[in-house]
């Protein structure tokens, strides 16, 4: 990451401290700027709340699932100032009626667009990628879509905290004549309000 | 499974569909899983040895277990432990008649009580010295009804020790026959009295080879050691002599659609259980044919073998037990033809280790009757220090049992 003076900033900076000691001057006001390269690792943690299952017909049922918890790392690298391309692991547990645990452990591919004001930022993107499903002896492998929404104070150059908000979306189909019948499948709405913690280097 | 394999099932994955290990989709069975609820601590340990419906004014199950009953509205969770007239100690639990219009009948304390409200309980009359030990529920044709009972009694005045000896019948008008038939006169040429002790001459379950509501008949009952055969008025009982099996007697099924009598045993001369056929049964020797040597049923010990024919799958339900060498069973299933029943398992639906039931469950089956729908009756499960379990009919081809 380059740390620039922005002319604006420079000129603000002469005038205020013209006659202040050199020392004084060396004081560094920093503008975060990413070019091609840098890299953010993200760390999030919250609660993660069941919406609904819904069949392929559009028929909607209570999940039966308490309200879990979530915890994520995504590893990205920025293309340009705004955009960044990244990869996450999250994890996800809840209970259900008779406290068996909902497992899920998403392993997505990620694109995020940052709208800045500074010195806030406001990630906006899209995770697709598969599911590792487990309850009881079960487990599955569902295609997932993670759409994020967040809000994030840029402390210093280094770190960031904030919010993010994600529907996961969990696409558990099973076709005609298999071992499972069709009619078992489901598309699982989930969302999660996460802390989130931003380490760029 | 090697990398390849493994990168060509992510691929199938990421174009088709969702790889599920189990037989049914993660996200469905837990929208319809139920929450298990505790029978006060008692019925969810305990074996459940008996049930029972009852529809008239409202729809309530009972069912019997560690000497307590319990009581449940239909569609609600809540167990309640239930007295009868004044007894906690409550044994068997069993109804006769057509839905709305049953009577049920409790063995409490060693007395016989019948109520038609669940809550209001009259004591029955037996012969003097007949106590209660237990109530059989006895499938008609293709078993899927017990709208009739048998009263199974000992009495200590021959020998001095409790000797089974009278069956009594309770026809579906909920009416207890007067002259209860005599089991120990049927036996005494063949054996002595005190030889019946205990639960070798105890009858645990019961046939009538009729259709539902007609007369006409001759029942069948089964204990270890012992087939008898009672006539259509019920009033004389003739031990049937079998070749090729001569004990463990368990489960009992007849089935009009092959007008075959189905015989399911605990053990046989040290071979194991099996599952047995007799062809029109009448005469009274007879030759009783293997039909399943699959080793799953013939596995010792098997305990409460009692059948369940399922009318949604059109299928046959086994319960056998644990065994020394598989200690996840439940039950066996097997297919019904015109033919009969398969001699092997059902692929799909050998559930004989299942992982949906508990280590060592092992059951006794009971449809639900009254549910008003016999296309989707429920269908419940009681097991051996696991409690009572429920799949609702419906899903799966496969069932999907709940511990109720």
């Amino acid at each position: 990451m380059k740390r620039l003076l922005p002319a604006p900033l420079v000129v603000l900076l002469f005038l205020v401290t013209g006659n202040l000691p050199l020392s004084a001057q060396a004081t560094e006001l920093t503008y975060d700027h990413h070019v091609a390269g840098d890299r953010s690792l993200t760390i999030q943690l919250g609660p993660m709340f069941p919406l609904a299952f819904q069949t392929w017909g559009g028929k909607t049922a209570p999940t039966n699932l308490t309200i879990g918890g979530t915890l994520g790392v995504d590893l990205d690298f920025y293309l340009n100032d705004n955009l960044r391309l990244g990869a996450g692991l999250g994890g996800m547990a809840s209970t259900g009626p008779n406290n068996f645990t909902l497992f899920l452990v998403p392993i997505t591919l990620r694109a995020t667009w940052e709208f800045k004001i500074y010195p806030f930022s406001f990630p906006v993107g899209l995770g697709a990628g598969f599911s590792f499903t487990n309850y009881q002896t079960s487990t599955s492998f569902d295609p997932i879509l993670i759409p994020t929404a967040g809000a994030y104070w840029n402390v210093t150059p280094s770190w960031s905290f904030g919010l993010d908000a994600s529907p996961w979306i969990l696409f558990q189909s099973y076709l005609p004549g298999g071992s499972i019948p069709a009619s078992d499948s489901r598309i699982a709405y989930f969302a999660d309000v996460t802390l989130g913690a931003i380490y760029h280097f | 499974m090697n990398i390849r394999s493994l990168a060509a099932l992510l691929a199938v994955c990421l174009v088709a569909a969702s790889c599920t290990s189990g037989t049914s989709g993660i996200f469905a069975s837990i929208e319809r899983e139920q929450k298990v609820v505790s029978l006060g601590g008692i019925a969810a340990t305990a074996t459940v040895t008996s049930m029972a419906e009852l529809t008239r004014g409202s729809h309530q199950y009972f069912l019997t277990g560690g000497q307590s009953m319990f009581t449940r509205l239909i569609n609600t969770v809540t167990w309640n432990k239930m007295l009868v007239a004044g007894s906690s100690q409550v044994s068997a639990v069993g109804s006769v008649g057509a839905i709305g219009n049953e009577t049920i009948f409790a063995v409490a304390s060693n007395v016989l009580y019948s109520s038609t409200d669940g809550s209001t309980w009259t004591a029955v009359p037996l012969l003097q010295g007949d106590i209660p030990a237990d109530l059989l529920p006895v499938r008609n044709a293709d078993g899927v009804s017990n709208d009739q009972l048998i009263v199974v009694t000992y009495n200590t005045a021959v020998t001095g020790q409790p000797s089974y000896q009278d069956v009594y019948l309770i026809d579906a008008t909920g009416t207890v026959n007067a002259n209860p038939v005599n089991l120990l006169a049927s036996v005494n040429n063949l054996i002595s009295p005190d030889s019946l002790n205990g639960l070798s001459a105890n009858p645990i379950s019961a046939v009538y080879t009729g259709a539902l509501g007609v007369t006409g008949s001759p029942y069948y009952l089964a204990s270890q050691n012992y087939l008898w055969r009672i006539n259509s008025t019920f009033n004389a009982a003739t031990t049937i002599t079998v070749t090729g099996v001569s004990y463990g007697y368990q489960g009992l099924l007849y089935l009009s659609r092959n007008s075959t009598l189905y015989l399911s045993t605990m053990s046989n001369a040290g071979s194991g259980g099996g599952l047995y056929l007799i062809n029109s049964p009448s005469a009274n020797t007879l030759a009783f044919t293997a039909l399943v040597t699959n080793q799953k049923v013939t596995v010792n010990p098997v305990w409460f073998t009692q059948f369940l024919y399922n009318t949604v799958n059109n299928s046959l339900w086994i319960a056998t037990g644990s065994s020394s060498s598989n200690q996840g069973n439940g039950y066996a299933e097997y297919t019904l033809s015109t033919a009969g029943f398969s001699t092997t398992p059902s692929t799909n639906t050998d559930n004989y280790n299942s992982t949906v039931l508990p280590t060592s469950a092992v059951g006794v089956l009971w449809p639900d009757h009254e549910s008003a729908n016999w296309s989707n009756p429920n269908y419940f499960l009681g097991t051996l220090s696991q409690g009572l379990w429920l799949w609702s009919g419906t899903g799966s081809a496969t069932p999907t049992w709940t511990q109720q």
